[in-house]
């Protein structure tokens, strides 16, 4: 019995794109040309490249990509190179819904804060990327901005992963994503890109 | 202003980006349903709407609103508003019960809101929406759909013919309801019953014109 979110794809990915799809409809006046968007969510998409593996390793691969079960199951994915090395973080006050905003405790005085715009933290595995942060901590406490919003309160005191960022994601749909497929080496197979979303 | 608009609506309008949710009460007959588009969780406090303070609407655990048909109403009457629900791994027990006897629902309440976020969340600071009644009526038509794409409970609400209430059997003698000044049918009831008071004019002079009775 698969217990989700299972761990990520086995193979390193040669190409990763990985960006934010905010869903959002846009009512403009057809008199002023003035507009109203209405932001509804965001969700992360990534979209994985990978290089021709040999036989033994696409098996591997083709057992991780079928104990998805297409949508219904899902993965953690730490995006390529996404860690600073900050640890023993935590939120020094509710993470609320809907907000931009956070405020993350743990370092000493206005200690340097190694934050950086750009980066990714993840929180409960949602995950995030910075995009204002302080150069040191403030009273021990940085308050950063982040991408996407938080989606549910997050109490005070849950741990921020700056050095591994994670967040769940599941496959797009079941089609030829991540399919295995003979090259014209028999010795070598190349498998299709994986696309996938953040499982919300 | 158009009805209906309080200033924080016009506000956050004017702010050219807005983050909106619908809001659902369903009264089945095994207990309320409270469900919102919003992302989490949800009380409601503040509002005074005895509907919404104190409810804790879900996004998720009473089903997933997945559909919201035209709100559509005119001076001629309105048009029945769906609602689509996709039902969970394990349906509710008021979609188990709809499913089985109409009276879990049929002519039962149901309310929706529009809910607009005036304040966004700060570092320190929740999120604060404002909600406004856009539908109050009654469940009336259950659908569930399985096409073997979707698994959906359909609800129709009736709007404003299924809220019509019984006669009201008012008479001329609330009119002080309506106009506290108006005594004009203050005596009526002991007229029509022929009281000694106040007492009738007295008769002075009763002449026989051969044109009728005259009293001066």
């Amino acid at each position: 019995m698969t217990s989700y979110p299972i761990s990520g794809p086995p193979i390193t990915a040669v190409n990763e794109v990985i960006a934010l799809h905010r869903t959002q409809g846009l009512m403009r006046s057809p008199f002023t040309g003035t507009s109203v968007i209405v932001d509804t969510f965001a969700e992360w998409t990534i979209q994985l490249a990978f290089p021709p593996v040999t036989v033994a390793t696409s098996k591997i691969f083709n057992a991780w990509r079928d104990s998805l079960r297409g949508g219904l199951g899902t993965f953690l994915y730490h995006p390529h190179a996404a860690s600073l090395p900050i640890s023993g973080k935590t939120l020094s006050g509710v993470a609320y819904a809907y907000s931009n905003d956070i405020t993350i405790g743990g370092w000493s005085g206005s200690q340097p804060s190694l934050l950086g715009v750009g980066e990714f933290l993840s929180i409960a595995n949602n995950l995030h990327r910075i995009i204002a942060c302080p150069p040191s901590a403030t009273s021990g406490i940085c308050t950063i901005s982040i991408e996407p919003s938080i989606r549910v309160d997050i109490a005070s005191g849950t741990a921020v992963n700056f050095t591994a960022p994670t967040g769940v994601f599941r496959l797009v749909d079941s089609g030829n994503n991540g399919a295995a497929g003979y090259a014209t080496s028999p010795d070598y197979v190349t498998l299709d890109p994986v696309s996938a979303v953040t499982a919300l | 202003m158009r009805p209906g608009l309080s200033g924080d609506w016009t506000t956050a309008l004017a702010s050219q980006g807005i983050t909106t949710a619908i809001m659902a009460v369903f009264q089945f007959a095994s207990g309320d349903v409270a469900i919102w588009t919003g992302a989490h969780p949800i009380q409601v406090t503040g509002s005074g709407d005895q509907l919404l303070d104190g409810v804790t609407f879900d996004p998720i655990v009473n089903g997933l609103m997945i559909g919201i048909g035209d709100n559509t109403f005119s001076f001629t009457g309105s048009e029945a508003l769906t609602l689509t629900l996709a039902i969970p791994q394990t349906p509710t027990p008021a979609m188990l019960n709809s499913s089985i006897s109409a009276t879990e629902y049929q002519s039962r309440l149901a309310v929706l809101w529009r809910c607009l976020m005036v304040t966004p969340a700060g570092a320190t600071t929740p999120a604060i929406w404002t909600f406004s009644r856009v539908r109050a009526g009654s469940m009336d038509e259950l659908t569930i759909k399985n096409d073997g794409v979707q698994h959906t409970f359909e609800m129709t609400i009736e709007a404003h013919a299924a809220m019509v209430t019984a006669a009201t059997n008012s008479s001329y003698l609330d009119q002080p309801k309506f106009d506290a000044t108006d005594t004009s049918q203050a005596f009526a009831v002991s007229i029509a019953n022929n009281p000694t008071a106040p007492a009738p004019a007295p008769v002075i002079a009763n002449y026989n014109s051969g044109y009728g009775n005259y009293a001066f």
